[in-house]
């Protein structure tokens, strides 16, 4: 019965740390593509202030 | 003089117990079927090849060293006396790179960073849940063969752990939880692990063929529009997940270390270091993998009682790992309304890029048209993170069971 206790517990906590990954992946590709989008307003606004020719 | 002494790969062969002996020649010949399988590509030839070789070799080449011991001037891989294994890298050929790169697992380091290389992320970052759901579908023999191992087999804790990755279907892995929990039984462990894993090539399409009807294989992908991930996004995710999991599972390290260290090469898109790994690491890991193998299989370490349960038990982890992932990607067919192919599944039992390619190949012999890969790479590389976090986790919870 241990063994499959034991068994089980790894699966388990494979299935918590694998969820989380999958949850880091998300919020890291959510924050990278709002980081991109962001780009081209902060360069509309520095020509707008002259500091880019 | 006695033709025995002079010829000394007969003279033992004649001369020692009879199991030996025939366990002998059934190597021998083993190694010429496994040259023969692989040149004809039914078993993965870059690692069969060699490894064939290998194994009829060091049969054949058995001697008298001195006090009448039988050996071979290949590799001693029991050896664990330091002053022993000093003299025994000045004897033996090989014994440098058994001991300085394989079972240091500097070899298998390098295969995952080869292999790293080789895989694009980009459906795994696109598609995270979906990747990594069938992937620990697919760990379900890692997980059954411990319990199985334990209580049917009597195998202790560590064993039982080491014989279970199997499951993985990742040789790195394999012979680095072996080296980490089982030292002792490490030879046989990935002996097997590697074997089994070239039957993956033979056994797999069967399994697919019976538990996935035709009309289902042939299944094509509905999207609205390709997935698209950038280099930078990959790159990004290397670096981060590979700390990330180094902080949670330090005793895979290296391992997790090469492989995002392999991913990040190819995302940066360095030409050099790309074609390096990839035509020159890779190929010369592989070549030295199976060779070192190969030439590990000598009778004398292989046939002892202890082998019997892990061959059984390495085929069921296999099978369940197989019908495992098949039931994971059944799981995405039904959770995405029937717009998944099934065959995928497999491929979340990892085997870079074998088990992908076994799904496509499968898939393209139901219906030509239909293209799969791209989705079971992202299976196929989330196998390989699910493989290194479930080892990790047996290496760090067993020994704290003592």
């Amino acid at each position: 019965m241990e063994a499959i206790s034991v068994a089980l517990t790894i699966y388990a906590l494979g299935f918590v740390i694998t969820f989380l990954i999958a949850v880091m992946i998300k919020l890291m590709m959510f924050t990278i593509r709002l980081l991109n989008r962001r780009k081209p307003d902060k360069i509309d606004e520095a020509l707008l202030e002259g500091e880019v020719s | 003089m006695d033709v025995l002494t002079l010829f000394q790969g007969i003279g033992t062969l004649v001369m020692a117990e009879p199991k030996i002996a025939i366990g002998r020649i059934v190597l021998v010949l083993l190694g010429m079927v496994l040259v023969y399988m692989g040149a004809k590509k039914y078993l993965e030839p870059l690692v069969m090849i060699p490894m064939g070789f290998g194994m009829s070799a060091v049969n054949a080449g058995m001697l008298f060293l001195e006090a009448g011991k039988v050996g071979n001037l290949l590799i001693d891989p029991l050896v664990t006396e330091t002053s022993a294994l000093v003299s025994i890298l000045q004897i033996d050929a090989f014994q440098p790179i058994y001991t300085f790169a394989f079972s240091n697992n500097l070899i298998a380091c390098i295969v995952f960073m080869g292999i790293g290389v080789l895989c694009d992320i980009g459906y795994l970052l696109a598609k995270p849940f979906t990747s990594m759901m069938i992937a620990m579908f697919a760990e379900l023999g890692t997980i059954l063969t411990f319990p199985i191992a334990v209580n049917l087999f009597g195998l202790k804790n560590e064993a039982a752990a080491a014989i279970s990755i199997v499951g993985g279907a990742d040789g790195p892995l394999v012979l680095f939880s072996s080296l980490m929990l089982a030292p002792e039984l490490f030879v046989p462990i990935t002996v097997i692990a590697y074997l089994y894993l070239s039957l993956c090539y033979g056994g797999y399409p069967y399994l697919i063929r019976l538990l996935i009807p035709k009309e289902l294989r042939g299944k094509k992908i509905k999207t609205a529009s390709r997935p698209q991930v950038t280099s930078q996004e990959k790159l990004m995710f290397s670096i981060i997940a590979c700390t990330v999991l180094c902080f949670l599972l330090p005793a895979a390290a290296p391992l997790l270390l090469c492989f995002f260290l392999g991913v990040a090469i190819r995302e940066s898109g360095e030409k050099n270091y790309i074609s390096l790994i990839e035509s020159t690491f890779l190929y010369a890991a592989t070549f030295f993998l199976g060779f070192t193998l190969g030439i590990l299989c000598d009778a004398y370490t292989l046939l002892n009682p202890t082998i019997l349960p892990l061959l059984i038990l390495g085929v069921i982890a296999l099978a369940v790992s197989g019908v495992g992932g098949i039931i994971g990607g059944y799981a995405v067919y039904f959770i995405s309304h029937r717009n998944f192919n099934p065959t995928i599944g497999i491929a979340g039992v990892s085997c870079v890029p074998s088990t992908a390619k076994i799904a496509q190949h499968e898939v393209t012999a139901a219906k030509k048209s239909t293209l799969i890969i791209q989705y079971a790479m992202g299976a196929c590389v989330c196998g390989v993170m699910t493989s290194a976090v479930l080892t990790g986790l047996y290496i760090t919870i067993i020994p704290m069971l003592r």
